[in-house]
């Protein structure tokens, strides 16, 4: 049995690649959609709007102003915490929650948001333990925060640009030396890692979607059926993972692992 | 114990006398009904006398009414007692039944009997009866065998067709509460279904839709088994039963029609075949399909008077309001459930709420509606519910003002105002909550959400497209294999032409060949004819020796005929080839012989045969 040379590897994981990278902007480009987007400063202006009549103790008109600035296709901590705070006021415990979740997602180290979720959990009924997290889960997010995948798709392409540079010089001058292969290597590598790392990463992010509970009491149910047996009953403001979706229903899962199927209109996604 | 024996018959006594009192009090209740209005000559007539109410002790037995047509085939009656127990209470009534043939054609009746019950006389009513020859009466008299069901002619090819009931033996009849009505009011339409004493229904369903086009119309409940009640109508005993009942109200002014209410059913007439054995044994076979529809209804639908007040919102019935507040003491932001209520009969599913205004500083959200709907009784009735959530946003002492409702009672024929008081309600607190709570050592209230946020900063794009779902990553990650494919074709390009010189003149033949012809085009306009020959000569022996790869310079003429044939180029193109040199030779050896056409043929020739020669000598 005769050995394949490496090169012819590395060729077949080059097309493959290629074909694939190919396939996927264009399919891409065909199912794009055009989103609207309103310019900032109107953006802006709703935001100011709102905080006015939430100083002014006007939470309906405060609600509606955030509402105008949220649709706008632009987004910051300080609309969604001061949606949350608005809600709050008007005893919205749930969707008071939802917003300042999402205020935390764009601004995670905020003391006023902090605090603010500190009050709220205080406030929710439920108490349920955390289940640890899988070693393997908790690496991902780590290196998730310590490499953003944004930052390691684009080095990725300057590396990659590298490397196509390297070989351009390998065929076209005498760029023929071992440092010149193992630089080739190194870079081929590396490129492929962060590259591949990084587009994994976004289409599967290593947590599930989270959301909140927004009724006052939600059943979860064994299957996805009104009918079937109660698992638990959880209650508004509640901070759940999404584990799966089906067109009304949507599999949830409580921190100490608990699982059981919810009236998706129950929950408002973070 | 004497005194006590006394009392006790003194009690007794007491109580037979008051039993008998209440059994003489009791009014009876005594009708009269003939089996059927219509008979053949050869057939009877059965007059019953029902007397209901009485015990039957104090009931003597009636003589038989006279008649002029009609003969008594016997003077004593039959008689027939029943009784009921119905919510455990007993009734019991009595018949006395008599059976007269008719002695001639025509119409004629049954006089009047008279009843004593205790000492009350009771009178009944003249019966009419038409007899018919009795060739009329086919259906009901035809004679058969007895035993002809038993005894062979089991496959009768012509048996006898069940009896179907006529219009009198049953129907439906439509009664609606009112044949005029405003727009708006509530009519309630009843559908009865009226059957023969005798007859039996089943599967009974409707066959169409009920439709009453103009009208809003909701259904009002009937007993799902309803037990059948004795009626008598002209002279008939009918078993009858609500089939629907139905509450309809114009939705426009003018004559407006409701469409029949139809049903198939399947009727067993008791007065059928007379073989008792086919009555036996052919059940099943009896039955006859019975198609009914009820007469259509006309309702003139009147225009609501015109004076009406300016907060009337097209509500037509007898209504009231009541308006309440779940609580009038509140904080700043909390909320109040204001809920109106209005209940009564009429359309309630088409009414809209009263309009009112709040106070400016409250906010008004959209009510949440609910309603009631009593359909068991006669007419529609219910309740409707109107819950509003307001919420004050800033301190005071404030005032929903009187809530009016307006609506038509079509009863007083007029238009009724009803209005609640003012409800006074007290808004305490201030609006900026956090402000006034106690703040933690890191500046944060206790027990409270943080203050907001004044201004904002940092704004991204809301749901930006993920890194794996846009385009221009991947075009990204394409772009430098599309170049590094380039480069090595370009290479391998290269390599090729410096290795493979045959491929590499083969290439660049026509190249060469199109650069001399263009160049001696250019001579032959110069007026030069041995130099145009020269580069015309070129041309061709350069192209054939780039493509046979041989050097061009010390080509004999036989051995590049040679080579051609060898390569499989035909006779006549290595003529025309040899023709051609044949021609440069003489115009660059004597040039003054050569003609203008020649020169301009040869050209042709020249840019004929490099073609021609390509595709031969091509692999």
């Amino acid at each position: 049995m005769s050995k394949r040379p490496i090169n012819t590897y590395a060729s077949f994981i080059f097309v493959f690649c290629s074909i694939m990278v190919t396939m996927r902007p264009i399919a891409l480009i065909a199912g794009q959609v055009e989103v609207e987007r309103v310019p900032l400063n109107t953006a802006v202006q709703a935001f100011d709007e709102g905080t006015t009549s939430l100083l002014d103790g006007n939470f309906g008109a405060a609600i509606a102003a955030f509402e105008k600035a949220d649709q706008s296709g632009w987004a910051s901590a300080e609309l969604y915490y001061n949606m949350g705070l608005a809600y709050h006021r008007l005893n919205r415990f749930g969707l008071a929650v939802q917003y300042l979740e999402k205020a935390k997602r764009i601004a995670p180290d905020d003391p006023k948001i902090l605090h603010s979720l500190t009050v709220a959990a205080h406030r929710q009924a439920d108490r349920f333990s955390q289940l640890p997290r899988p070693f393997w889960q908790k690496m991902h997010v780590w290196v998730e925060n310590q490499l953003p995948i944004g930052v390691a798709f684009w080095i990725g392409i300057v590396l990659w640009f590298g490397l196509v540079a390297l070989i351009t010089g390998k065929l076209l001058s005498h760029w023929h030396g071992e440092w010149w292969r193992r630089a080739r290597i190194l870079l081929g590598v590396s490129s492929f890692l962060l590259i591949f790392y990084s587009l994994t990463t976004s289409a599967w992010p290593p947590t599930n979607e989270r959301a909140v509970i927004l009724s006052t009491e939600a059943r979860m149910h064994d299957i996805a059926d009104e009918s079937s047996d109660e698992v638990l009953r959880v209650h508004e403001g509640l901070v759940v993972l999404v584990k799966n979706r089906s067109t009304d229903w949507a599999l949830i899962e409580v921190a100490n692992g608990s699982r059981g199927w919810v009236e998706a209109n129950l929950l408002g996604t973070i | 114990m004497k005194e006590s024996l006394f009392r006790l018959i003194w009690i007794l006594l007491l109580g037979m006398v008051s039993t008998t009192s209440l059994v003489v009090a009791q009014t009876a209740n005594v009708q009269a009904s003939i089996s059927s209005n219509t008979i053949g000559t050869e057939e009877s007539v059965t007059y019953t006398i029902s007397v209901s109410g009485s015990d039957g002790s104090n009931l003597e037995t009636p003589t038989a009414p006279e008649s002029d047509g009609l003969t008594l085939i016997q003077a004593l009656p039959s008689t027939q007692r029943s009784v009921s127990i119905v919510n455990g209470q007993m009734s019991q009534s009595f018949s006395f039944s008599w059976i007269y043939r008719p002695t001639r054609e025509g119409s004629t009746s049954i006089g009047v009997a008279t009843i004593k019950v205790g000492s009350t006389e009771y009178h009944t009513s003249s019966a009419s009866v038409t007899v018919v020859p009795q060739n009329q009466r086919q259906t009901q008299r035809r004679q058969t065998d007895p035993f002809s069901s038993l005894f062979g002619n089991t496959t009768d090819p012509n048996p006898e067709p069940p009896p179907a009931p006529d219009e009198n033996d049953i129907f439906i009849r439509a009664t609606p509460s009112a044949r005029s009505a405003y727009q708006g009011e509530q009519v309630i339409i009843e559908y009865q279904l009226f059957f023969r004493e005798g007859i039996q229904l089943r599967q009974s369903r409707l066959t169409d839709s009920w439709d009453a086009e103009g009208f809003w119309r909701e259904e009002l409940d009937v007993e799902t088994r309803p037990i059948p009640r004795i009626v008598i109508e002209n002279g008939l005993r009918y078993n009858t039963i609500v089939l629907k009942r139905a509450a309809v109200f114009p939705t426009r002014a003018g004559e407006m029609s409701v469409d029949p209410l139809k049903i198939e059913s399947e009727a067993l007439l008791p007065f059928g075949s007379r073989d008792p054995f086919q009555s036996m044994f052919s059940l099943r076979n009896r039955f006859s399909q019975v198609q009914l529809a009820s007469p259509r209804i006309s309702i003139d639908a009147r225009p609501l008077p015109a004076d009406a007040p300016p907060n009337f919102d097209g509500a037509v019935g007898k209504y009231a309001m009541t308006v309440t507040a779940d609580r009038t003491n509140l904080n700043v932001g909390e909320s109040i459930q204001l809920s109106i209520t209005i209940s009564g009969k009429g359309n309630l599913a088409t009414l809209s709420s009263p309009t009112f205004v709040v106070p400016n500083s409250f906010d008004l959200y959209d009510p949440e509606i609910s309603s009631v709907l009593e359909r068991s009784g006669k007419e529609l009735s219910g309740s409707k519910t109107f819950r509003y959530v307001l919420i004050p946003r800033s301190n005071g002492s404030f005032e929903i003002p009187p809530i009016e409702f307006v609506h038509f009672d079509p009863g007083t024929k007029s238009y009724r105002s009803t209005k609640t008081d003012s409800t006074p309600i007290t808004v305490t607190g201030t609006a900026t909550t956090p402000d006034v709570v106690v703040a933690t050592t890191n500046g944060m209230p206790v027990d409270d959400f943080a203050p907001l946020f004044t201004s904002a900063s940092n704004w991204k794009e809301a749901s930006p497209t993920s890194l794996h779902d846009s385009y221009w990553v991947y075009l990204l990650v394409l772009f430098p294999s599309i170049l590094l494919l380039s480069v090595v074709v370009v290479k391998q390009r290269r390599d090729k032409f410096t290795q493979d010189i045959s491929w590499a003149r083969g290439r660049r033949a026509h190249p060469l060949s199109k650069k001399h012809l263009k160049q001696a085009t250019a001579l032959l306009a110069a007026g030069n004819v041995p130099g145009y020959f020269e580069e015309l000569e070129r041309a061709v022996l350069g192209f054939i020796g780039n493509r046979l790869n041989v050097a061009e310079r010390g080509l004999t003429r036989e051995k590049l005929d040679s080579m051609l044939a060898a390569k499989g180029v035909e006779m006549e193109l290595r003529d025309r080839l040899r023709t051609l040199l044949d021609s440069c030779d003489m115009g660059r050896f004597a040039p003054s012989s050569v003609t203008p056409e020649n020169m301009e043929s040869a050209l042709d020739d020249a840019s004929s045969l490099i073609p021609d020669v390509d595709e031969q000598v091509a692999p």
